[in-house]
């Protein structure tokens, strides 16, 4: 009873401007967001392994 | 913070109501291959050479040196730009590197090599940052081109082919022999040695009491007066001294030391007959008979030389003095190693004698990147331990008992 009233309220929140939403989330998840994060990753790599050639392994060999 | 945790879960994890799974994932994969796309073009742009040379400190001081070398122009037309040599080929190395490239963004902020001049008294510290990492990795850069296996040794010259074939059996990192090969070379005479700055720490901390006998650490300036105003001379680095008073800044030192009776007799050596440079005095004051105590009179067989034994004390600053001057030979000793053994085997310090090693020394410290103060205590270093004070079977144990023969 109580799961699905919340079901339906979620569903009901969703109706209004939901498939707006829905577009919204996508093209700013997969063409702003992820890719942020994926440089965000790249650069911490490369921070990284810099400051372990500079104080743990030497520089490449 | 929880309401963000939730946004994010419920963003990953509630299934999309109203756009299809196949658009969802058509549209990420593009913007995927868009995204690597667009981070592979800009690791691209930051890797040309008109990049490199857009900051004007590069275009000034590197690319002019640039122009005249062989990596520049040349027969065949195959040239090397910047990113080829300076930045790693492979991902993992040139990401590291990129990243690393924030200090260069720093210093252009901060006109760390602003000027003409803050270049040029900074690059020994970039040319020696590089060689460093040349020598780490083989100079695996050069040999994307230049690899050892492909070379044709029969189609060099014939010195050229006695060092490649060498190094090629020693798989020697190209930029040990090689440096200098793209930019010119850093002007060594005002390099900095590190290993000094401990004997220079050492010296600053160091006890010092009259009537003792001490070491220099560094070439110092020789005064007449405490105030250390009339100069006079300077000593030599290693030099043995007998600190006499010390007052305020300035010590007062006595030099007990030979010179040969000829000419201005300026040039003061450690030992009878050995050609060990440890003072250098002003024309005036070593004809001074005021100043320069003459104590004994020997002539050398070897030359017909007239040696005379000389004391005299001057002032120097104080701060460049050790008790024991093994510290000083430990530094040159590793120089030796590391400098001289580059192309080949270095000699034996003892398989010369004292008066051999400076012309040796001036004819292959040329082929090394060994700053003039380095490079005066290792000729010191050598000297001091020649045939003439070694006990190995090539010396003679001390300078006295050496023999002295001339070849008939």
């Amino acid at each position: 009873m109580k799961t699905q009233q919340s079901a339906a309220s979620v569903m009901a929140a969703d109706t209004k401007g939901g498939s707006r939403n829905d577009w919204r989330a996508f093209l700013l998840l997969a063409f702003v967001g992820l890719p942020v994060a994926m440089v965000g990753a790249i650069v911490t790599y490369g921070f990284v392994v810099w400051f372990l050639q500079m104080a743990v392994f030497g520089p490449p060999s | 913070m929880r309401k963000l945790f939730r946004f994010i879960g419920d963003l990953f994890l509630r299934p999309s109501v109203r756009i299809g799974l196949g658009v969802l994932v058509t549209g990420g994969f593009i913007a995927g291959v868009i995204s690597w796309q667009g981070f592979n073009t800009a690791m691209e742009a930051t890797n040309k050479e008109e990049f490199c040379i857009s900051c004007h400190t590069m275009h000034d001081n590197l690319l002019p040196e640039l122009q005249k070398t062989v990596h520049w122009n040349n027969r065949t037309g195959v040239r090397a730009r910047c990113p080829d040599c300076h930045v790693p080929h492979n991902f993992t190395d040139k990401v590291a590197r990129k990243m690393q490239a924030s200090r260069e963004v720093w210093g252009h902020l901060v006109g760390t090599i602003g000027t003409r001049e803050k270049f040029k008294e900074h690059r020994i510290v970039l040319a020696q940052r590089e060689w460093a990492r040349f020598s780490a990795n083989g100079s695996k850069e050069c040999r994307a081109c230049h690899d050892y296996k492909d070379m044709n040794f029969d189609k060099m010259r014939p010195t050229s082919q006695v060092a490649m074939r060498n190094a090629a059996s020693r798989n020697q990192s190209c930029v040990d022999c090689h440096k200098g090969v793209a930019h010119q070379l850093p002007e060594m005479k005002g390099a900095r040695n590190p290993a000094f700055d401990t004997l220079v720490s050492s010296a600053a901390g160091q006890g010092v009491s009259a009537g003792n006998d001490y070491y220099l650490v560094v070439p110092q300036d020789l005064y007449a007066d405490e105030g250390l105003t009339q100069r006079i001379g300077s000593v030599e680095v290693a030099t043995q001294v007998k600190v006499l008073e010390t007052k305020g800044d300035a010590q007062r030192v006595e030099l007990a030391l030979w010179r040969k009776n000829k000419g201005y007799g300026r040039v003061w050596y450690g030992s009878f007959g050995l050609n060990i440079t440890s003072a250098i005095l002003n024309k005036e004051v070593a004809q001074d008979t005021s100043f320069v105590n003459v104590l004994d009179s020997k002539e050398d067989t070897m030359t017909g030389l007239e040696w005379q034994q000389v004391k005299a004390t001057a002032w120097m600053r104080k701060g460049s003095l050790i008790d024991s001057v093994e510290p000083i030979w430990t530094i040159a000793r590793a120089s030796y190693s590391t400098s001289c053994s580059v192309c080949h085997r270095q000699p034996e310090e003892a398989h010369f004698d004292t008066n051999t090693w400076p012309g040796l020394f001036g004819g292959m410290v040329g082929f090394t990147s060994m700053d003039q103060d380095t490079a005066r205590v290792v000729l010191k270093y050598l000297q001091t331990h020649s045939s003439d004070f070694s006990t190995t079977q090539h010396g003679a144990g001390s300078p006295e008992s050496a023999l002295q023969t001339a070849r008939p």
